[in-house]
């Protein structure tokens, strides 16, 4: 079973906003995740990003795989 | 690629005039971010499962792949786009919260002006009734 690290919406209609979440990497639909370690607003200007720099680095030495989207924030904030 | 406000906001506004399909499948994409690979895994695991049940017989070409989820993508961020030059309403509402930010920012003002200026009572009254006026509308246009 493999855990990724992606995104999750949140927020309003109209209104997005994701929460950067660690979970499992099947159909992640029910809503369950194994950790929170962020969020990201793309409406702010300029976008928002907020990662727990540690938790997201030990995940990944973990093994877990941080989705294309996740991968580019994570670069952004200089954590990759 | 990064996650796309854009589509996102559209897929909220005009989801409706897509197909189910198309509707599931950039729901994934932008709202799940799933990968076109998981969603294609995901889509074909669905159908075995509804072939199985004896839900619908097999036809040939029963699965999709991951370039065919991005053409639905594709084609279905097209009518979004189409549907948005067409209505324009994303970017209306848009100008109209601009409008109402501005309009609270100077009922705002007022109202603490008319207050600091010993002005009479109705006016800054009036003045803090449009702003929450203004906010009512700026809560329908969220």
């Amino acid at each position: 079973m493999a855990v990724k690290i992606r995104l999750r919406r949140m927020g309003s209609k109209g209104n997005p906003f994701y929460r950067v979440v660690v979970a499992d990497s099947r159909y992640p639909r029910d809503g369950r995740f194994i950790e929170e370690i962020g969020s990201y607003d793309p409406m702010a200007e300029p976008s928002a990003v907020k990662i727990d720099a540690d938790k997201a680095k030990a995940w990944i030495a973990n093994g877990a795989q941080p989705t294309d989207t996740v991968k580019s924030l994570l670069k952004k904030e200089g954590i990759l | 690629m990064a996650v796309n406000p854009k589509f996102t906001v559209l897929l909220d506004v005009y989801g409706n005039i897509l197909t189910e399909k198309e509707r599931a499948m950039l729901d994934y994409y932008y709202n799940d971010d799933l990968s076109l690979r998981e969603i294609s895994d995901n889509e074909n695991a669905e159908r075995r499962e509804r072939r199985n049940s004896g839900e619908y017989s097999a036809r040939e070409n029963d699965t999709i792949t991951r370039q065919g989820v991005r053409d639905t993508i594709k084609r279905a961020e097209a009518k979004l786009l189409s549907m948005e030059e067409k209505l324009g309403l994303v970017q209306r509402n848009r100008e109209m919260l601009q409008l109402v930010a501005d309009i609270r920012k100077n009922a705002e003002k007022a109202a603490v002006r008319a207050y600091q200026s010993r002005a009479p009572k109705e006016i800054i009254t009036a003045a803090s009734d449009i702003d929450t006026l203004a906010e009512k509308l700026e809560e329908l246009l969220r």
